[in-house]
């Protein structure tokens, strides 16, 4: 009851109550509005989204009953959470060998021996999984799992060393003038200044960096249907045109995804708290 | 003739030649320049000095050559001469002179004590003698309740508090403040020189290097002035590079060490002096 009162209720009394005033306040620029306020933004662009799909979306896109019903019909015949397990288990394999890699090739740019093979890695991100995928399939002797890993830490390793290595190029160099002022070795320059200094730009960087994976996620599942997985599921579905099990799968996908970004946050908040303290809450 | 019965014999601190190049640009040359080591009957009496130039003139070049950070190995840069500091004299290696720079950067991932911790490291000091000596700092800079917060949670003044403490813990008695007094209210600058003054007052060789615009707070506590600036040619033009143009002993002038010295109509009409040279710099 109180969340429909904090949620529903209040936003849309002050809706009624102070219309004008939060328009207003919404199209001021760098206004910071309340939670109330901010609820009635959501509920009204909500609605008008929601409105335009009931009126001209239905006849491209499934209406969003149909999505909830087939999202239902999928979860109760069961097969779909096996699938979503599957890629869960390879997003999680794949993630945490990207940040392996990521990090070791990254922080590895502190020693100039190996700011090329950086700089070369980062600009691999140009290439095309289509073109790299015979490389790959060899490399991993036909192991379709170790390729589909493979080709995951790959595409999203070359853009998150590419961010990190941005992060750590941008350090002020008072920084590292600070650290040798007070002594510190070079060694221990590098860890407070470029890699405690830096991380929870680090964290925002993954965060991003890891919510293309799912983007990418379809593309790569579908090179060995074999194994299964949501992205397999979700193309054979396309395949027959069924959108609203497509439309489902999206759905879960992004719950899945959204809960991965809030534990992003969590952890940023948990590790670095100090680095929310001087912004502006908006 | 000085009010004072002092000598100044010992050289604690000395750049012989230097200059620096950029590229192409030459930003110092022939700079020549020392500091003594003030010694009083029955008071203890560190060095500030203050270091006055135009923006952009070179001055933190300058200090990042004093505190050892520009070496002759620095890339992009030729640096030549010698900086030489302590007691006996030596080559300066960075850590032997504090650099507080102009936006007082601290370890922001860690807490105050932490931040003052870390500058204890080569200390040799154990654990409860860092914490002691840590608490004392704390104490004297009225900030022993903020032990425990982040620097991004402290304001201008207490954050450039830590960032001094924290030099002053770890180096050899030098201590060089990149404009210190910039976006401060007058209420926290003459706290500033309080502060200084007291961190002179407590060893002999302790040393203060005040780099600034900012004249009054400046000569009101030093007891010697460096005026930076560039050689003109016969037309008036401007030579490249910079070096100390002036050094002012205000001791011999009998402008330092008194209290409220900065309401005397002497300092007034030196400081008018020094406004007119800045000027021409």
């Amino acid at each position: 009851m109180s969340i429909l009162k904090q949620y529903f209720l209040q936003p849309v009394m002050a809706f009624a109550e102070n219309g004008f005033a939060t328009t207003k306040d919404v199209f001021t620029p760098n206004k910071v509005i309340s939670k109330a306020k901010m609820s009635t933004v959501v509920i009204v662009q909500l609605t008008i989204l929601f409105t335009l799909w009931f009126m001209y979306g239905s006849q491209l896109l499934p209406n969003p009953y149909d999505i909830l019903l087939s999202m239902w019909k999928l979860l109760q015949a069961g097969k779909v959470i096996g699938e979503l397990l599957t890629t869960l288990t390879l997003i999680i394999q794949s993630m945490a060998i990207t940040i392996v890699v990521s990090f070791a090739i990254s922080y590895a740019t502190i020693l100039p021996f190996f700011r090329p093979l950086g700089f070369i890695v980062s600009k691999l991100r140009f290439l095309t999984l289509v073109g790299l995928q015979f490389a790959f399939t060899i490399w991993n002797h036909g192991d379709m799992h170790n390729l589909k890993i493979s080709l995951f830490v790959f595409s999203v390793s070359v853009f998150f060393i590419d961010s990190m290595i941005t992060i750590i190029n941008s350090i002020d160099k008072e920084r590292f003038i600070h650290a040798r002022t007070i002594q510190l070795s070079e060694w221990r320059t590098a860890w407070e200044v470029i890699i405690m200094g830096t991380f929870p730009k680090v964290l925002d960087a993954m965060r991003s960096n890891f919510a293309m994976a799912w983007m990418m996620l379809t593309m790569i599942e579908v090179i060995s249907k074999s194994d299964g997985g949501i992205g397999v599921m979700m193309a054979d579905q396309n395949k027959y045109l069924w959108l609203d099990a497509v439309f489902a799968m999206q759905l879960m996908i992004l719950i899945l995804a959204m809960g991965q970004d809030a534990l992003f946050g969590l952890l940023k908040k948990r590790t670095c708290g100090w680095a929310f303290n001087n912004i502006e809450k908006r | 003739m000085n009010d004072f019965n002092y000598t100044a014999d010992k050289t604690i601190l000395e750049a012989k030649n230097v200059g620096l190049m950029i590229g192409n640009n030459i930003i110092l040359r022939d700079i020549n320049v020392s500091i003594k080591d003030f010694v009083r009957p029955d008071v203890i009496q560190g060095q500030i000095i203050g270091f006055l130039g135009p923006s952009g003139i070179g001055k933190s070049k300058f200090s990042e050559i004093l505190a050892g950070v520009i070496t002759k190995n620095t890339v992009g840069m030729h640096l030549t001469g010698d900086v030489l500091v302590g007691d006996p004299l030596l080559p300066v290696h960075v850590g032997n002179v504090g650099f507080v720079q102009q936006r007082y950067p601290l370890f922001d991932h860690m807490s105050v004590y932490a931040n003052l911790e870390i500058a204890l490291s080569h200390s040799g000091l154990n654990h409860e003698q860092k914490k002691e000596k840590i608490f004392e700092i704390l104490e004297k800079l009225k900030m022993k309740e903020h032990f425990n917060k982040k620097p991004n949670q402290l304001s201008g003044g207490q954050r450039q508090r830590i960032a001094i403490a924290q030099q002053f813990l770890c180096s050899d008695h030098f201590i060089i403040l990149d404009e210190p007094f910039s976006g401060l209210d007058p209420l926290m600058v003459d706290e500033l020189c309080g502060l200084i003054k007291a961190i002179v007052s407590k060893d002999e060789m302790n040393t203060v290097i005040i780099v600034s615009h900012e004249l009054t707070a400046t000569l009101s506590i030093a007891d010697t002035l460096w005026l930076m600036g560039r050689d003109r040619d016969e037309k008036g033009n401007l030579i490249p590079g910079a070096k100390i143009q002036q050094v002012y002993d205000l001791v011999e002038m009998n402008l330092a060490w008194h209290p409220d010295i900065a309401a005397t109509p002497e300092f007034a009409k030196f400081r008018g002096e020094v406004k007119q040279a800045y000027a021409k710099l």
